[in-house]
């Protein structure tokens, strides 16, 4: 299977383009990325350990863009890519300066490690969005963390990528985060529970596990979804993204008033998640 | 007096996300809180979480004062200290979600969080009375007797005041002596 990252930030999009290969191997083939997302680095990298655990010989083909390829092992994509998957390309010098105050490279993480990892986030969130902004955005990332290390676990953990943006030319400063698992995905999960035996799709599921008291456990759970959405939106304006099984879920926020739409997408293992924030520089309610 | 527990939220991290972590902080609890059968009060401090997800709230605490109501040998009080603006948010978005309420002390305030309003005008009046019969918030809130019971059983159970049996009975029956927190000798004001 060939999967390819090509232009910018494909998964936003939902537009990865996909083609089947006699053999079991995974190419994914990011030769005309030009831009990528927290959320193509994690997902490349938890595509490659998904095909890594099934016996697949993986490639990545490098981009094109020599600066792509950098911001590609500068977020240490290639360092997190499973031993036994194969680079096609050229990997330049590697100029590594300390930018912990605006990124996040992809880290592993679980559930022994996701409270350090949150604490990172929060450091560096704090500096983009002040005291108020952290603290909203770690209430609602948290929440896609959570899910991530407790419905989403896997031997392989799930993988997470924070890139905060000055807004230095949109005027609004921004955090973006993703984390990809490979675990169960939504589908299985929500089906645990008796009520839910009966979803078919991954669409069904997506469509389900959005609304409140909807929950894969038998408890009186299944509120992280929209916490996650509303947290997000007192922040400022919010967009958030799960792809899980061959459905995609977005959200976005405007005026506190919640936006979802569903497309399909291509199908993967466990459920990748992605969440945006931004405010306009120095707003006063967040930058305390 | 009876001594207070202490538990300092901070010492598992600023920031919490996972269900598992608040899994984990509420088995600690439930230890130092069997090791110490005599605690009047355990004091939950959340002075430097700067935020946490409302599952970990839910996980953490809501789940601790549901165990403390539903647990009638159950005789330790609960009280919140600690939190900022967001995290006072997740615990009352929690405990709405499981009718539970907690005390806690809010810019100096001894409130009762996330209750509905006849509980907490009864909270309210039982801090006031410090340390009473449920005849005295029966007179002071204009209430049956009953109601007034009824209400007290449910704040006792919620662990936000103290419940004993009175020393000696004005009417023969069984009746309790109820105390509110005192938030001066817990000194955490």
């Amino acid at each position: 299977m060939r999967v390819m990252f090509a232009g910018r930030r494909p998964l936003l999009a939902a537009s990865l383009r996909v083609s089947e290969m006699e053999n079991p191997s995974l190419i994914i083939d990011a030769a005309d990325l030009d831009f990528a997302s927290p959320l193509e680095l994690t997902s490349i990298v938890a595509l490659a350990h998904d095909a890594a655990r099934n016996e697949r010989s993986i490639t990545l083909d490098l981009p094109v863009q020599e600066a792509v390829t950098s911001y590609l092992q500068r977020m240490d994509v290639i360092r997190r890519l499973p031993r036994r998957c194969r680079l096609n390309g050229r990997l330049p010098p590697e100029n590594r300066l300390d930018h912990s105050t605006v990124l996040m490279e992809v880290v592993p993480v679980t559930q022994d490690t996701a409270e350090d990892v949150v604490a990172r986030m929060g450091r560096l969130v704090g500096d983009k969005l002040g005291h108020t902004g952290a603290r909203l955005m770690i209430k609602a990332f948290g929440e896609l963390i959570d899910n991530a290390v407790s419905h989403g676990e896997s031997e392989s953990g799930a993988f997470l990528a924070v890139q905060a943006y000055s807004g230095e030319t949109s005027g609004r400063a921004g955090v973006e985060a993703a984390v990809s698992d490979v675990g169960v995905g939504v589908l299985a999960h929500l089906r645990r529970n008796p009520e839910h035996r009966s979803i078919r799709s991954s669409d069904e599921a997506l469509r389900l596990a959005v609304r409140e008291t909807v929950t894969g456990t038998t408890e009186a759970r299944g509120y992280g979804l929209s916490d996650a959405v509303k947290s997000a939106s007192r922040c400022g304006d919010a967009q958030l993204m799960l792809w899980s099984g061959d459905a995609v879920a977005s959200a976005a926020t405007e005026g506190g008033d919640v936006h979802w739409s569903f497309q399909p997408g291509m199908s993967i293992a466990g459920t990748w998640a992605w969440l945006r924030t931004s405010v306009p520089l120095n707003d006063p309610n967040l930058l305390q | 007096m009876a001594s207070h527990l202490e538990f300092p939220v901070h010492r598992y991290g600023s920031y919490l996300a996972t269900r598992g972590k608040a899994r984990e902080m509420r088995s600690v609890l439930d230890e130092q809180v069997m090791a110490n059968p005599s605690c009047g009060t355990v004091v939950l401090n959340f002075q430097g979480v700067e935020a946490m997800t409302i599952s970990v709230a839910d996980e953490f605490l809501g789940r601790f004062i549901l165990e403390r109501s539903t647990d009638p040998a159950a005789t330790f009080g609960v009280l919140v200290i600690g939190l900022n603006e967001e995290t006072l948010e997740a615990v009352t978005v929690c405990l709405e979600r499981r009718g539970l309420a907690v005390a806690a002390i809010i810019h100096g305030e001894l409130r009762l969080l996330a209750a509905p309003e006849y509980l907490e005008e009864s909270f309210e009046a039982a801090v006031t009375l410090r340390s009473f019969r449920a005849s005295a918030l029966a007179a002071k809130l204009n209430l049956s007797l009953s109601n007034a019971n009824n209400r007290l059983k449910r704040l006792a159970a919620l662990g936000a005041l103290h419940k004993q049996r009175a020393a000696s009975t004005e009417r023969g029956g069984k009746e309790y002596l109820y105390t509110a927190p005192d938030v001066q000798a817990l000194a955490v004001a």
